[in-house]
């Protein structure tokens, strides 16, 4: 008898040990956030400059505030007070904006972390002042057109800084004259994160901000974030889970391990997912796209001529989303269009999906030149490196080019150390150019003068005191394609590329854009630069933990913009 | 000098100064009895009086009543006095006894009595000195009464008495002259005698009875006096009588019709019983018998010279002359007998018939002043008359005028005889018929059915006169259908206006066509434009109120504009005019209403409409756009304002910006009609704005209601933003920025591309739960750049 209740006792036990398993281990993403990124890759957290790891961007909003957050609801974008409250703009265009005087930096907590466990302790209040301010408008002017931040402040503001603050804490600025200033529009000016005044003006990474979130700095270099005390987001933690690459994601968030994705391999849906009740997504404008891009030291022009024309996109795109086949990838775009593949072709250096393209500033000859076999080399050397994301686009395409189909026995395509791409040892590169935006703001540095090294985002731009860019800026071993414009006189169209990349770039008038971006996209076809293959689609996916009508997305670094609305569920 | 003696001297001057009347105490005293003029003496002198002094004198009162106190006196003209019964020598005045020979210059006559104590004769003012040399008398009042016209009347007498002598020898052999001159004297003198005749016998009424009976010396003179009058009025007369026959024939001794004009006076003399001598009569008779033969051709020759049939006026007249004939002559011949038988039967027709144009006259006056409606016996009343006429029209023999048969009176006083025969006979009959008539125009008259009258009038048209009499009945006729259409008129009554305008026009039975045609033809032009012009102006008034009732409707507008108001009242199918006319004045009222129907009412309706929408946006203002909107379907009109705000209402029509960061302000309904539900609003617009740019870009604010906006972050406000038909949305590079509360809720769709050659048409969609009107602005501007 006793051995009999000794027997049910253990089962009982038992089975409560496993309904705690169950109840524990379906709750260990509780209240928290859970994103994943590429162990080797982690995020560089720099709210003035773009990063290629799309994370490092989208953590800004997470981290830092502007004078005003840009958000969404329903209706589409909103404005939110940030470090600052606007007054009013008087008839001279001076905008006050009255700064919050009660805003701690991050780093008024001792925050210490054991495992899950975040504890805080105020230190001292450092709090958010004007001068936190100018430091940070002196640090976007410095980075000039590297920054989108700057391009956004220059065509408003007369001068980049501010006057002020009076004894009420009032700062104004002076607005241009030359439109109507709404305060919407302001606020998106003024919508550029702020850095305190202690911080390093060219840090890797910044940790210290007011945002919904405190960095909570990891041994691994990787911060998490919890909850900032003084904004109490519905949702305590945001974490940063490593994996080896994104190929394992999707199975990650099916098995718990993360709670968001917010990019699916391939930009494809998810198989495991997409019928998933636990899950649910929201599709979103492309923010990357594949380029080959041609090595001008080793292929001439005619060489690059016809490698342009030899290399079948349609092709390539077929087999990349194996279309037709039971394997399909399917897609869906950011206008809820299902698999419409052909929409993701590239046909010049600005996307199909970007207003350049959409609009038709730009006009690509979709008509495929006949392929002159003679002008190619015997064997194309093409190289990518799988290690700093999109490994398995990088090796589906490898595999793509080196199919017969696509190869004809003249692509040589291989996966190379990151190394080998700084040495330039190729004939052409595939490079995945992450973060673009379609808007205006589309990132030809990116392309042309980020040195070739693909774990990190090395713009090579070189100003003279006036501002006016140097030749150096094309350096042959400082961007993708051993462009020089040093010696202008033995390839004029060098130079007035890099000319033109810097005019696109550096103006904020649009019709300036508008017509950069014509010559750029004449120019770069006619020095036959690169074969742009076509974009990714954007698809995330939620674990159903969430509520998602709380979760609002837009535009393409701001998907985390409006975390600090996100709740869970209620069960 | 003792100062008492001078005291009472000085006294006695003044008191004897101031004295006012002197008296006249005449020496010897007046003796008051009858008797001739006595000298009135002072003494043996007359009495003095001095220049502005006055006087008076005692008068005894006769010892008999009805006496004078007469005194003949030389001062009445160069003095003031008068006569009293009272008098105490003080200046108040006195009873004045008349003066009843007040106008004789030298004497005066107070009649006194004898019960009076005492009478004075006072004398207030002598214009000079003066010896006054007077007499008084008392005398009986008959006596002074009858001496003073006896007197008179001789006087007369005597100077007109002839003197025997001078005409007791009158010979027809004296002188023309002296004829003449002694008949003036005696025409002069005969007219005094035979005055004297007339007034001697009244004098005797002067003689008491008493007098009279005894033979009163007086009276026995009158009697003598009486009886010389009358002799020398018998005398006179045969003078007279005598002397005129002389003249006449001395002056007509070479003129023959003189010498007829005179026969009264030769007739008068021959058959006078005044006893003239036989011999002076025979010795007249023959003369005038010697000169009467010849008289017949005379007057055959007035018999041939006359022109008309009125009766012989012959002066004098025949029977005149016929007498003096057969006086003078003894006889009278036969030719001439005839004569005077033929004027005396011409006159005595041609008085009849003067008769007979008198009472024609008469009937004519009858006529004439006959009342405007003859009275039923009006003509009883003139065949009476007229009867009159025809009984004294007499009958002519020309048998009764033979050997005058060809006598140019005598032949037309037959004429005019028959002629009058004929027309006495010819009335009789009309009158007969007219009394007939006028008593059934009097059955017509009293229910005003002048048309009936004229056209019995008018089937009697041989009935001229009453033709002539009745031709106040065209206008009558006129006037009571000026009447009876001013009635219809007024009360718009249409149909039957012009229906007695068309019954007008077709009545033809005037009496006098040529005269009323013109007034006719005038009154119908007047009516039927008055009928055209009320017919149009309560149309215009018709419609007008209807406009004015319905301007602000906004519910069965489509039965509105089917109203028959927007007909006319009335169709015109009449006018004197033509037909031409009928459809100028038909489409006229009918252009007119058009107007109204599609430019003036759909116009002040969107106007009115619009402003109230103005005033007040959220009462039924949807009802009110979609009025509006009907109201376009109709409108024709080019008025800019309306065509805008018919433009501004019409959500198919894109609203124009053409300047950039202009905020243009436009209204939004519901598309769909659900009252009391979600409904679907949509607006437009179209963005043209000049610019250079090859790739135009702009950013788009619209500035919401707060209503519509104020959910916006819970809830999408818009259900679908097209852009020339392609849908938008807040995704990729397109940013819809929400309103709020906090950007003003201000929408901003950014960057929105425009196509430069096309039509850049931005259409909003959004459901609301509501069903008003909203007002919305849209700006455009440069985009800014954005971050995201």
């Amino acid at each position: 008898m006793k051995k009999k209740e000794f027997v049910i006792g253990i089962l009982v036990l038992a089975a409560a040990a496993v309904i705690a398993y169950i109840i524990l281990s379906g709750n260990k993403l509780q209240n928290a956030v859970v994103l994943p990124y590429i162990s080797h890759q982690a995020p560089v957290v720099d709210p003035h400059l773009p990063d290629v790891n799309p994370l490092s961007d989208k953590l800004d909003e997470v981290e830092f505030d502007g004078l005003f957050n840009v958000s969404s609801n329903k209706s589409g974008i909103v404005y939110e007070d940030g470090l600052g409250t606007f007054l009013g703009i008087d008839n001279n265009d001076v905008v006050s904006i009255k700064l919050k005087n009660n805003v701690k930096w991050s780093d008024s907590y001792e925050i210490k972390s054991d495992d899950d466990e975040v504890k805080l302790k105020l230190k001292k209040a450092d709090k958010f002042t004007a001068e936190d301010l100018a430091f940070t408008l002196k640090r976007i002017e410095n980075l000039g057109s590297l920054s989108p931040d700057y391009i956004l402040i220059a065509q408003a503001l007369e001068n980049i800084g501010f006057s002020g603050p009076d004894k009420n804490g009032v700062i104004k600025f002076q607005f241009k004259h030359d439109r109507i200033w709404k305060e919407s529009d302001i606020k998106e000016v003024l919508s550029f994160k702020v850095l305190p005044k202690s911080s390093d003006m060219n840090a890797l990474n910044y940790y210290v901000g007011t945002g919904p979130y405190l960095a909570v700095p990891q041994k691994t270099g990787v911060a998490n974030y919890f909850r900032n005390p003084d904004r109490k987001p519905f949702i305590s933690y945001v974490k940063l889970k490593p994996f080896i690459d994104n190929s394992t994601f999707t199975t990650e968030l099916k098995n718990n391990n993360i709670n968001v994705l917010l990019e699916s391999p391939f930009g494809a849906v998810s198989p495991i997912l997409d019928k998933d009740k636990h899950f649910f997504a929201k599709p979103g404008i492309s923010t990357t796209y594949f380029g080959i891009l041609f090595n001008t030291n080793r292929l001439n022009l005619e060489q690059r001529e016809a490698l342009r024309a030899f290399l079948n996109q349609d092709k390539i795109l077929a087999r990349f989303y194996k279309i037709g086949t039971p394997q399909q990838r399917d897609i869906i775009d950011y206008k809820g269009h299902r698999n419409n593949f052909n929409s993701l072709l590239n046909y010049t250096i600005f996307p199909s999906s970007s207003y350049y393209v959409e609009e038709k500033i730009v006009q690509p000859n979709k008509n495929v030149s006949k392929v002159d076999l003679q002008n190619l080399p015997d064997s194309i050397n093409i190289v990518s490196c799988v290690n700093y994301g999109y490994r398995e686009e990088y090796n589906a395409l490898i595999s793509i080019l080196n199919s017969p189909e696509i190869s004809q026995g003249k692509i040589y395509a291989r996966a190379v150390t990151n190394d080998e791409i700084k040495k330039q040892n190729y004939d052409a590169v595939i490079v995945a150019f992450t973060g673009y935006r379609s808007n205006f703001l589309f990132d030809l540095y990116d392309i042309f003068l980020r040195e070739p090294d693909l774990s990190a985002r090395k713009i090579n731009l070189i100003l003279d005191d006036n501002g006016n860019i140097l030749p150096a800026s094309f350096t042959s071993d400082k961007n993708f394609f051993g462009l020089d414009a040093q010696n202008s006189a033995d390839n004029p169209d060098v130079r007035k590329l890099l000319d033109y990349t810097y005019g696109f770039m550096s103006t904020h008038e649009i019709g300036d854009k508008q017509a950069y971006a014509e010559r750029v996209d004449k120019l770069e076809n006619k020095l036959a630069l690169g074969k742009w293959l076509f974009s990714l689609p954007t698809l995330s996916y939620f674990s159903n933990q969430f509520d998602s009508t709380s979760i609002e997305l837009y535009g393409v670094a701001s998907q985390l913009s409006t975390i600090e609305k996100w709740k869970e569920k209620k069960k | 000098m003792n100062k008492k003696f001078l005291l009472i001297f000085l006294l006695t001057v003044f008191i004897g100064g101031c004295s006012a009347y002197k008296e006249i105490s005449p020496n010897p005293d007046l003796i008051p009895k009858e008797d001739g003029y006595i000298k009135l003496l002072d003494g043996k002198k007359n009495f003095e009086l001095e220049h502005d002094a006055k006087y008076y004198m005692e008068v005894t009162p006769p010892v008999k009543d009805n006496f004078y106190f007469v005194i003949k006196n030389n001062i009445k003209p160069i003095s003031e006095y008068y006569f009293s019964d009272k008098f105490d020598g003080g200046d108040k005045g006195y009873t004045k006894i008349p003066d009843v020979v007040s106008f004789d210059k030298t004497e005066s006559a107070y009649p006194v009595d004898s019960h009076h104590k005492m009478y004075y004769w006072i004398i207030e003012k002598v214009n000079k000195d003066t010896l006054i040399n007077a007499a008084y008398r008392y005398v009986p009042m008959w006596r002074y009464n009858f001496e003073r016209e006896f007197a008179k009347t001789q006087l007369v007498f005597y100077k007109y008495r002839l003197k025997r002598t001078e005409y007791k020898h009158i010979s027809y052999n004296s002188p023309l002259e002296k004829l003449k001159s002694k008949l003036k004297a005696v025409t002069v003198s005969i007219d005094s005698i035979s005055y004297l005749r007339k007034v001697t016998p009244q004098m005797e009424k002067y003689f008491p009875d008493s007098l009279r009976i005894a033979k009163e010396k007086a009276y026995k003179n009158y009697l003598i006096f009486s009886n010389d009058v009358e002799e020398e009025y018998i005398f006179e007369k045969k003078s007279l009588a005598l002397l005129q026959t002389y003249v006449q024939l001395k002056e007509t001794e070479n003129d023959q019709a003189a010498f007829l004009k005179s026969a009264p006076v030769f007739l008068r003399f021959l058959k006078s019983k005044l006893s003239v001598d036989e011999s002076v009569k025979k010795k007249v008779k023959e003369i005038i018998a010697k000169r009467i033969s010849n008289v017949e051709r005379e007057y055959f020759n007035t018999i041939a010279a006359k022109r008309d049939i009125k009766p012989f006026n012959i002066n004098p007249p025949i029977e005149t002359v016929y007498k003096l004939y057969k006086n003078a002559n003894g006889f009278v011949p036969k030719k001439f007998d005839a004569l005077v038988e033929m004027i005396k039967r011409f006159n005595k027709k041609a008085s009849m018939f003067q008769q007979y144009k008198t009472y024609k006259k008469d009937l004519d006056n009858f006529l004439k002043t006959a009342p405007k409606w003859l009275p039923n016996t009006f003509y009883e009343t003139a065949t009476e008359k007229l009867k009159k006429m025809m009984d004294v029209l007499p009958t002519l023999f020309l048998a009764d005028f033979r050997g005058f048969e060809n006598y140019y009176c005598v032949s037309e006083l037959q004429r005019g005889l028959r002629n009058g025969r004929r027309y006495t006979r010819r009335l009789e009959r009309d009158y007969r018929e007219a009394n007939f008539i006028v008593g059934r125009l009097n059955e017509l008259r009293t229910r005003k059915a002048y048309g009936e009258m004229l056209s019995l009038l008018k089937s009697n048209s041989e009935l001229g006169f009453l033709i002539k009499h009745y031709k106040f009945l065209d206008l009558k006729y006129l006037g009571s259908k000026k009447n009876i259409i001013g009635i219809y008129l007024s009360s718009n009554n249409w149909e039957s206006s012009e229906k007695a305008i068309i019954k007008l026009n077709r009545f033809n039975d005037f009496l006098a066509p040529s005269f009323i045609a013109s007034k006719k033809k005038e009154l119908i032009n007047k009516f039927e434009t008055e009928l055209f012009t009320r017919v149009k102006n309560a149309s215009i008034e018709k419609i007008n109120s209807f406009v004015k009732t319905h301007l602000l409707d906004t519910e069965n507008l489509k039965t509105l504009y089917s109203d028959s108001v927007f007909a006319p009242v009335y169709r015109l199918t009449f006018s004197i005019h033509g037909e031409t006319t009928v459809e100028k004045r038909n489409n006229e009222i009918s252009d007119y209403l058009e107007k109204i129907k599609y430019y003036s009412f759909p116009e002040k309706s969107v106007l009115a409409l619009y402003q109230q929408i103005l005033n007040n946006k959220n009462n039924n203002a949807v009802s009110k756009v979609r009025a509006i909107e009907f109201h376009s379907k109709y409108y024709r009109g080019k008025n800019r304002k309306v065509r805008n705000i018919i433009d501004e209402f019409n959500v198919n029509i894109a609203k124009l910006i053409t300047r950039s960061t202009d905020y243009r302000k436009l209204f939004v309904v519901p598309v769909t009609n659900n009252k009391k539900g979600v409904n679907t609003y949509l607006f437009k617009v179209q963005l043209k704005i000049p610019t250079k740019a090859k790739f135009p870009v702009y950013e788009i604010n619209i500035k919401l209601p707060e209503e519509i906006a104020k959910n916006a972050d819970t809830q999408r406000w818009y259900d679908k933003i097209l852009l020339n038909n392609t849908e938008i949305k807040n995704e990729g590079r397109i940013k819809i920025i929400a309103p709020s509360k906090n950007n003003n809720y201000e929408c901003k769709i950014t960057p929105v591309q425009m196509d430069k050659e096309e039509k850049n048409v931005l259409s909003i969609y959004f459901k609301f739960p509501s069903y008003k009107l909203y007002e919305v602005s849209v700006m455009a501007q440069k985009p800014l750049i954005r971050k995201n």
